[in-house]
This record gives C-alpha cells, sequence and structure tokens, in this order.
C-alpha cells in the first residue's frame, strides 16, 4: 500500500550511492526507491555493509547521493547546497549516534541548551531532560553519567529542537540490553508523543516487533518492507 | 622490513607537514650549530696557526731605548728561544687622495736582511725589501687593501716634518696585527686610518738616529720554557733601559681583540641553536605526545596481541629517531656549507694570514648526535607511557573527559549568561592541558624566536640613538695636534654661525684597582657642559662632577668600583699608544656589520712628539670615583676639565688652561664652511662632523637590517610552522567533535569560529608566557654579545613588540585556513561513526 502524498515525509526515487576507492568504485547503496510517511517509526534492518548507514547519512543530509533524487517534503536533497543542508539538519532532522557524541565539557542540560540554542522555537531544555528521566542529573557532566544515561541525553539533545525527522544510528549498538531496552523506550516514547517520524537503524533483528514498518536491506539493496501495525512496546522485547 | 616499520613510514606519511616542521627546526638549530662553532674552530685554529708558523712573541718588553746587543744575553735566558729587538715609531702619513684625513703610521723595523725571527711576516704580494739604505717598505695588507695600494705604489711618511716618500715593495700580513688595531684602548679595526708598515732598520735608524738602539723586544719560549721566570728576568735585565711592564701574548691588542670575539662567537655558537634545539624539542614532545593519544586503540591492540612493552616503546622512539637522523643529517650538511660560507664573509674584516679551514668532523658529528639526542629525548616520555598502557585500558573506548566546570566560571559569573557556543571554546582550552599546552607552548616559542631575532638589532639600534640624541650634542668635534690654551678657541667662538664651542682635553689613563688595571680615555669637560650629556646608570643626566671621576659601567665591573671608591689614575704603559681616540667612538654592536670608514677613531698624537716618547712620564695618584656613567660604547670616563689639568699638569708640563680637542655647533648652513675653517687651521689634528658619521652609520645599519631581516623572516617561518602543526592538529583531534556539532546543525561558520576563538585564547595565553620570556632570553642573548667596550642593555621597542604579536596572530589567521578548509570538508557521515 502506498501512502497518499500528504503523508510522505520523505521519497527516495532511484536514490543511490558509491564511493571511489582508488581505481575501485563501491556501490554503498544500489538505486533505491521509497518513500517515509510522516510521523512513522521506521526500523532499518541489515548487516554490516548492507548499505542502511549510508541511507540513513543520506536521509539526514550528511552525505549526498550519487544519483537520484531525495525528497524531502517536495524539496530535493541532492540539490542543496552545504548551507542549504546545514539548515535543513538544524531545523528538520535530529541526530542520535551509537557513540552518544555529546560534548565532554557540557553538562547534560547544556548539552541539550546547545542544541535547543540554534533553532528559534525549541522545547525547554530541562523539560525535556526530564522527559528522558534525567531531570535530576541535568548537572552532570558526560564523564559523570552511564552509557544509557548519556544516550538519553543524546536523545533530548536530539528532540528539543522539534525536528521533523528523528534519525537514530545503531541507539544500542554500545549500550548492554537492559539500558538499551530503556533508551528505545524513551525513544519510542517520545517519538510516539511527539508524533516525530523516526528511522532507527540497527543490525540487532530482535528490535524489529517495536517498528511501524521495517526496512530489509542487504548488499546495498532494499530488500524487504515489512509493515507492523501492531508494534511491540519495547519492554516485550525478548532475546 | 617490518610491518611496525611499515606503520612508522605510513604515519609518517600522513602527516608529513608535522613531521616536516619538526624536521625542518631540528635541521636549522643543527645547521646553525655547526656552521657557527665551526666558524669559531676554523678561526680559532687559523688565528693559532698564523702565531705558530710567523713566531708570535710569546712576550713583549717596550724599553725606552736599549743597546741593540742586550738581546744576546736575553738570548741566553732559560727556557728562552728566540728573542729580536726592533725599533718603532710613529709618524704621520699623508695621502694624497684624503683630504683632510691625518693618517698614522707605525713603522716597525726589520732585520737587515731576511724576516724577523720573532714576528715574522707573510708576504701576500711583492717582494721583501732589499737590504741597502733604499727608500722602500713592507705594508700592513688591510690598510693596503682599503686604499687599494700595490707593491711599486709610494707611500708619504712626515718624518719631522717632511714628507719622505717611499716605494710599497711588498704587501704583507701579520700576527700582530690580524686584527688592525693601534692599542687595546681602542677596539675598533681602524684599517684606513692607522697604517702599520715595516721597514730596514738601517733606514729606521737614519730616519731617527737610532742606530745601535732598539725600544721593542720580542721572546718565544722555548717548548716548555717557563715563561714567567724568563719575564721576570727579562724585565730586571732591560730595567736600566726603561723596560716597561711585559705585555704576555694574550694581551697583546690584535691576540686579545680576537680572543674576546671568539669568546662572543662560542657564546653565540651554543645559545642560538640551543634556542631553536629546545623549541624543536617542544615540539616534538607535543607531536609525539599527540601522536600516542590518538592511536591509544592501535597501542591496545599491539600490546593485547603479544607485542612487548619495549617493542611498543621502541617503535613511537624510532619516529624521534627519523627526526633526528633526518634533521641532523641535513642540518649538518648544511651547517657545513654555511660555515664555509660565513668563514669567508667573517674574515673580510680582517687579514689572517694562514686559514686553517676545514671540514670540523667533530662538530659535524656532535650536531647530528645532538639531533638525534634531542628528538629522543623529548620523545622518551610518550613513548614511555605509550609502552606503560595497559592493553585493557588502552583498547577500550574512551569515555568522555573534563567532566567539570571551569573555576573562572564561578569567578566570572557573566560568563555564564554567554551562550554556549561562546563558552564551549573556554572550556575545550581549559579541558585538554596536554592540546592546550602545545599550542601554547608553540606560539610562546614563535614569540620567542621573534624577540630573541630583533632584540639585537633594536637594542643596537637604541644603543647608537641614545648615543647620538642624549649624549652627543655637538655637530663638529675637533682635535689637536698638540694642547693648546684654551683661549685659542675665541676666535672660533666668532665666526660665523658657530652657535656653541666647548672646550675638550682627553687624556689616556691607567686606572689600577687591587690587581686589576684597566686602560681608559679620560674627556675633561666642563662642568656646564650642553655638548657632551652624561648619564647614570638609570639613564638619568648626571653632571660631570667637580672633582673625581665619572667611570663608565664596564670599568666599575671590572675593577670592583663604585661611587665614593678610591682607583689609582696613571698614565698608560707605552704597550698601549699613549694617545687618544677622538671620533665619536660608535662601533655597531651587531655581528658581521661591515664597520663604516667613519667610525673608525682616528688617532693623534696628543702629548707625545715624535722622539718624545721614551720620556717616562709620572703620574701616580688616587682619585675618588664620583659616580658610574651608562655608555653603550666605548670606555671613556669623565672628570672636570679643571680637575683633568689638575691631575695631568705637572706630569705632562700641560700649558695653563690646555685643551687638545673642541666641540662645536654650528648653524646647519654654515656646516661645511665650518668644517673647512677647522681642516685649514694650523695644528689641527682631525676633525668629525657628527651628520657624516651618522649617515654612514645609519647606511651600515641598513645593511645589518638586511641581516636581522633575513633572520627575522626565517624565525617567523619557523614560527609559522609552530603555529600551523599546533593549530592543524587542533582541529584534527576534535574531528568528531565537531563533526557532531556540524551533524546537529551548527553551521560551518559557527564551528569556525568556535575553533578560532579557542584558537586565540591560547595565542593570547601563548603569548603572555612568550613575551615575557622571549625578553629574558633576548638579555641573555645581548649578554653574550657583551664585551669591555661594547655595554649594551637589551631595548625591545614597543612597536617591535606590537609586530610580533601581530604577526603571530597573522600567523595565526593563515594557520587557520587550513583547519577551516578541514572543518568545511569534513565527512560527517565518517566522522560521527568514528570512535572517541
Amino acid at each position: 500500500m502506498s501512502p497518499s502524498p500528504d503523508q510522505v515525509l520523505l521519497q527516495l526515487e532511484g536514490v543511490a550511492k558509491s564511493y571511489v576507492m582508488g581505481a575501485v568504485t563501491v556501490p554503498a547503496l544500489k538505486p533505491s526507491t521509497f518513500a517515509v510517511r510522516s510521523g512513522e517509526f521506521l526500523m532499518v534492518l541489515g548487516p554490516s555493509g548492507s548499505g542502511k548507514t549510508t541511507l540513513l547519512n543520506l536521509v539526514g543530509g550528511i552525505d549526498t547521493p550519487t544519483a537520484g533524487r531525495l525528497l524531502f517534503r517536495g524539496e530535493d536533497l541532492a540539490q542543496m547546497a552545504d548551507a542549504e543542508l546545514t539548515s535543513y539538519r538544524r531545523y528538520r532532522v535530529g541526530f542520535v549516534f551509537q557513540f552518544f557524541n555529546l560534548v565532554p565539557t557540557l553538562t547534560a542540560l547544556e548539552n541539550v541548551q546547545l542544541v535547543a540554542d540554534l533553532v528559534d522555537e525549541p522545547l525547554d531544555a530541562l523539560e525535556t531532560l526530564d522527559t528522558v528521566g534525567l531531570g535530576d542529573r541535568a548537572n552532570h557532566f558526560p564523564s559523570e553519567l552511564s552509557g544509557g544515561e548519556q544516550q538519553r541525553v543524546a536523545i533530548a539533545r536530539a528532540m528539543v529542537k522539534r525536528p521533523a525527522l528523528l534519525l537514530a544510528d545503531e541507539p544500542t549498538g554500545n549500550l548492554d540490553f537492559e539500558t538499551g531496552i530503556r533508551v528505545l523506550t524513551v525513544l519510542t516514547d517520545l517519538s510516539r508523543q511527539s508524533g516525530t517520524t523516526t528511522i532507527v537503524v540497527t543490525h540487532n533483528s530482535v528490535l524489529a516487533g517495536i517498528a511501524d514498518r521495517v526496512l530489509r536491506m542487504r548488499s546495498g539493496e532494499i530488500v524487504e518492507v515489512e509493515e507492523q501495525p501492531h508494534p511491540i512496546s519495547p519492554d516485550e522485547v525478548r532475546w | 622490513m617490518s610491518k611496525l616499520h611499515l606503520k612508522l613510514l605510513r604515519d609518517l606519511r600522513s602527516s608529513p607537514f608535522m613531521f616536516a616542521g619538526i624536521v625542518l627546526l631540528l635541521l636549522v638549530g643543527i645547521a646553525l650549530f655547526v656552521a657557527s662553532y665551526s666558524l669559531y674552530l676554523n678561526l680559532e685554529q687559523s688565528y693559532a696557526t698564523s702565531y705558530r708558523r710567523l713566531r708570535l712573541a710569546d712576550f713583549t718588553v717596550p724599553v725606552q731605548s736599549a743597546p741593540a746587543q742586550v738581546v744576546t744575553r736575553l738570548r741566553r735566558l732559560p727556557g728562552v728561544r728566540e728573542v729580536e729587538g726592533r725599533t718603532i715609531r710613529e709618524v704621520e702619513i699623508r695621502l694624497p687622495t684624503q683630504r683632510g684625513r691625518k693618517v698614522t703610521g707605525r713603522i716597525l723595523s726589520l732585520p737587515e736582511s731576511g724576516w724577523p725571527r720573532v714576528n715574522s711576516l707573510k708576504l701576500a704580494a711583492g717582494a721583501a725589501p732589499g737590504t741597502g739604505l733604499q727608500r722602500e717598505l713592507l705594508l700592513e695588507a688591510g690598510f693596503a687593501e682599503y686604499h687599494g695600494y700595490r707593491p711599486g705604489d709610494t707611500l708619504n711618511l712626515v718624518v719631522q716634518d717632511d714628507p719622505l716618500g717611499f716605494r710599497i715593495v711588498g704587501i704583507v700580513q701579520s700576527p700582530e696585527y690580524i686584527f688592525v688595531v693601534r692599542g687595546r684602548e681602542a677596539p675598533y679595526p681602524s684599517e684606513s686610518t692607522f697604517a702599520v708598515v715595516w721597514i730596514r732598520e738601517g733606514v729606521v735608524d737614519e730616519l731617527f738616529g737610532t742606530a745601535g738602539a732598539v725600544n721593542d723586544i720580542g721572546v718565544t719560549m722555548a717548548p716548555g720554557g717557563n715563561r714567567r721566570s724568563a719575564v721576570r728576568l727579562a724585565e730586571r735585565l732591560l730595567e736600566p733601559y726603561g723596560a716597561e711592564t711585559a705585555v704576555p701574548q694574550e694581551e697583546q691588542p690584535s691576540v686579545e681583540l680576537l680572543r674576546l670575539d671568539l669568546l662572543g662567537l662560542q657564546n653565540l655558537a651554543i645559545f642560538f641553536p640551543l634556542l631553536f634545539l629546545t623549541i624543536a624539542s617542544l615540539s616534538a614532545y607535543n607531536t609525539l605526545g599527540r601522536m600516542v593519544h590518538e592511536q591509544q586503540g592501535q597501542i591496545g591492540f599491539l600490546r593485547a596481541v603479544g607485542f612487548s612493552k619495549a617493542t611498543v616503546g621502541l617503535h613511537y622512539l624510532l619516529y624521534a629517531v627519523a627526526m633526528g637522523v633526518l634533521g641532523g643529517g641535513l642540518g649538518a650538511g648544511l651547517g657545513y656549507y654555511l660555515g664555509i660560507l660565513i668563514t669567508r664573509f667573517y674574515t673580510t674584516q680582517i687579514q689572517v694570514p694562514y686559514y686553517d679551514v676545514s671540514p670540523r668532523w667533530i662538530v659535524l658529528v656532535v650536531g647530528f648526535a645532538l639531533a638525534v639526542v634531542v628528538a629522543v629525548a623529548a620523545s622518551l616520555s610518550p613513548a614511555l607511557s605509550a609502552a606503560r598502557m595497559t592493553p585493557a585500558e588502552a583498547i577500550s573506548t574512551q569515555g568522555p573527559t573534563g567532566g567539570r566546570a571551569p573555576l573562572i566560571e564561578s569567578w566570572l559569573p557573566v560568563l555564564r549568561r554567554l551562550p554556549l557556543q561562546d563558552r564551549l571554546p573556554l572550556r575545550n582550552f581549559l579541558r585538554n592541558p596536554r592540546r592546550s599546552f602545545a599550542t601554547v607552548a608553540g606560539v610562546a616559542s614563535a614569540a620567542m624566536l621573534l624577540l630573541v631575532a630583533t632584540g639585537l638589532l633594536d637594542s643596537s639600534v637604541a644603543a647608537i640613538e641614545f648615543y647620538f640624541k642624549s649624549s652627543v650634542h655637538y655637530d663638529i668635534l675637533a682635535t689637536y695636534l698638540e694642547p693648546q690654551p684654551q683661549f685659542s678657541l675665541e676666535r672660533l667662538r666668532r665666526s660665523p654661525g658657530v652657535r656653541r664651542v666647548e672646550p675638550l682635553l682627553a687624556m689616556p689613563a691607567r686606572l689600577t684597582k687591587s690587581d686589576q688595571q684597566q686602560t681608559i680615555l679620560v674627556y675633561g669637560i666642563e662642568p656646564d657642559s650642553r655638548l657632551f650629556l652624561l648619564y647614570d646608570q638609570r639613564e638619568r643626566p648626571v653632571a660631570v662632577p667637580p672633582d673625581g671621576l665619572l667611570i663608565p659601567e664596564s670599568t666599575a665591573r671590572k675593577l670592583n668600583l663604585w661611587e665614593g671608591a678610591l682607583v689609582r689614575l696613571g698614565l698608560p704603559e707605552q704597550s698601549v699608544p699613549a694617545t687618544a681616540d677622538f671620533s665619536p667612538a660608535v662601533t655597531p654592536p651587531v655581528p658581521f656589520l661591515p664597520v663604516p670608514e667613519a667610525w673608525q677613531p682616528r688617532y693623534r698624537e696628543l702629548l707625545f712628539a715624535p722622539g718624545r716618547a721614551s720620556i717616562k712620564l709620572d703620574l701616580d695618584r688616587l682619585i675618588r670615583v664620583s659616580g658610574v656613567s651608562y655608555q653603550p660604547v666605548g670606555i671613556t670616563a669623565y672628570a672636570s676639565i679643571d680637575q683633568l689639568r689638575e691631575w695631568y699638569r705637572a706630569p705632562l708640563e700641560l700649558p695653563p688652561k690646555a685643551i687638545n680637542a673642541l666641540a662645536l655647533t654650528a648653524d646647519a648652513a654654515n656646516l661645511s664652511a665650518i668644517e673647512q675653517r677647522l681642516h685649514d687651521l694650523d695644528g689641527i689634528a682631525s676633525v668629525s662632523v657628527i651628520s657624516t658619521i651618522r649617515r654612514e652609520i645609519d647606511t651600515a645599519l641598513e645593511q645589518a637590517q638586511v641581516f636581522f631581516n633575513i633572520m627575522l623572516a626565517f624565525s617567523m617561518a619557523l614560527a609559522g610552522i609552530i603555529i600551523f602543526n599546533a593549530t592543524l592538529m587542533n582541529v584534527i583531534e576534535r574531528t568528531r567533535e565537531i563533526s557532531t556539532l556540524r551533524t546537529l546543525g551548527l553551521s560551518v561558520g559557527a564551528a569556525v569560529r568556535m575553533i578560532w576563538v579557542e584558537n586565540l585564547l591560547a595565542y593570547v595565553v601563548g603569548l603572555l608566557v612568550g613575551v615575557p620570556v622571549g625578553t629574558w632570553l633576548a638579555g641573555l642573548f645581548i649578554l653574550a654579545y657583551e664585551s669591555e667596550s661594547f655595554n649594551m642593555r637589551l631595548v625591545i621597542f614597543p612597536h617591535t613588540y606590537v609586530i610580533t604579536v601581530l604577526s603571530i596572530l597573522a600567523t595565526m589567521a593563515l594557520a587557520q585556513l587550513p583547519g577551516t578548509r578541514f572543518i568545511r570538508r569534513l565527512d560527517l557521515a565518517k566522522a560521527t561513526k568514528a570512535m572517541g
């Protein structure tokens, strides 16, 4: 079932990415066509080297396709200049990284505030931190937080600017199972409450159940798109 | 090749600029060391060879007049190898092309045939004089070169008012006049106004009626001979003939000045390279430290798979060895050629009979080894820290560091109100001491280099400015051949255009305190003199004392004198000329600066007409030191003119109200006419016009400026490398952090600004450290150049500081460009995925 145009946030039309390594051209993402609906929770699954991170980077505007059109609300990211891409990332996209990437010299609150300062109408930084359960850790520096806490700060940091699109690259990849589940709970809760379109990239297939749709990739290709009308809650995930 | 070595090579290739920067610093340090130390050894050996081959006297005894046969008795003294007696006289030389310029000639007698057995000569051109009574002479090479004399030309010597033409048959170099100076009190090259000539003794005797007598006896010692005992015996034996204190070889004016010059050179040969090597070692330490930090994961892996601590440590030390070998090898090679060039340039000012210029292998080897040792020593600590890492600790993902708010934010609450983007740079600067230290040290080193290079030039300029603007306020200084009564100035005072005339009495003196003595010139000036202004050690104006003597700092230091102390005043020995230097005694206190003719002192027989030189004069009294004065150049003491007349009147039979020089100021329009009038006056020995001297000094300074500009450019280039490396590393190390912020939406401009502000903080701190330390180092550098006659003070002009700071900031701005480019071209996708 293809979504109606007003439901589409992001449209990939034959988007491909290849890297030139010396004399060899390595296709990281083969021509792919795909639509991301507004408000959906999309899980991209695949083994290492399947092209999922490339896909995420292209969607996030930190990489540009070598072919195809990548339309965000009708605007082609592939045609955007660097400044426009910066603006796109600033106002439209929130990122959560595998290694958290917090600024070590800023407290949890300041890390969130730093990003809030970039946009015109952000959420309240402390409230956002409170939402991820870290209101009482607001003045702690990253070195004083556990991995899970750091990732929750990273989620708060991504959400504080009210992004239309939240991208998370292996958000639990550097966490133990329990902590991972807690982080995913926060992520899904926030995403669903705010209606933010969320794309999570992971190689861990047991997480697939929590998404509205699952996109499976292999060798740079989208091999399967699976609808999940009844996603489960992260705490129902079993290893 | 082992894979570890391959890794080393590839690591070097991946950061070629940083590697090249350190290699360049080492190269410069070693090249400077090898070049300057080779120069030092080349000169030292050349002098020693010249002294040995030309049999320079081990000691000389000046006498009033001794029978020539006394030489035979002296030869019998134990330990003595050879003795030679000769006659020394000074006359005026008239040069046809030099109107108004009087030149002093020193005649030294030659044996009737052959060459002297002591103080021999090297024939540079022409032939030895014939053995008859022909008017032939040998001319010292420096004077000949300066005035363009060749064998076959004629030189006019004025003997008892008669100009006598002598044919120059040969041009010679002498071990006594490698540095052509007339005496120890006038330590300036004077080949333009001081000619040394050698004439067969028969001719000399005929000219001066000295047949059968000598007034200067040179002695060489046999190997193992006891010189002290020979000196004592010779002095005793020659006492009846008016023997003065013997002058040992090391106190011979040329020998002593060359030795002092060598000493200064030796200091420079060590000090300046040391500065470069220190900076190089700092850079090596920082680079290796960063590398170890960056490669922590790799180190963990190496250790985890079984490489020993020693292997890992040695692997990182090999970087240092590579830098040392490359920097040392290239530096030693470059230094070798530079050494030859500099030796060639340096010796254009002096007349060295025998050159001993050869590759100083030991210096090359030491230089090369030094580079390796410096690089390895600087890298020891980072290499050890790499070796000591436990695999688990090294391999684990590094968590965030620096989890605390800087204290400065508590002290300055206003900082907390700044946007986070502005607070980040400050926190980043404080968060990583190693990284901040590296940048601060780089900037501080650059500031030090620049200040040391400019400090010497500024100090030289300041010394000269001080002399001309603060001390000397006359337009013309003229000296008389013989002391005159002061009323002879009256006519001059009434001359058109003359504004002020002041009398001057200048007397040579020997100051003695305990067993130390110094020969010095004493200027007697009027107490209310407006043309000679004096300054105390704090550069405050000070009046000439009504009684007592105002002595220069260098004399005070040498004789351990202070205000109120007593010192013995006597006449100098005949071993130094009993005459005075009347020209403004400014010699450019900068290395390698050619000395223009007008700087060189003009000497006149002030006290003694030819033939009276052997009269024994008696002046011996205790006088009080009334103060210590600051004089950047030269060693002149001051007394009131009446006081000086009182001291010297009786022993020298001075006329009442005696003067022997004058200083005057005049309207600019009349200056030339007055100069001409003075030249035409009878009894005038020399006329110096300050504006002419100043012009020549300025020209010479311009030449020096070129030398310093090259040095400055060199230092700036090095400063650029240091800053460039530090800045680029600062960006490279934070790739992930910058990428994250960029990914989160921070614009390139904002990211660049953040890095700029952070670097600027490091630069400001670096300048705050580097400027005072650089100033201090420049002071040390000046000290290395200080001698009895050059008493420069460290002066760094405000504009030099401004230029230094601006140069560094400009370099910083340039150094940001690659960093900015780096930020613009960051692969956000890759960089944000990277582990810490």
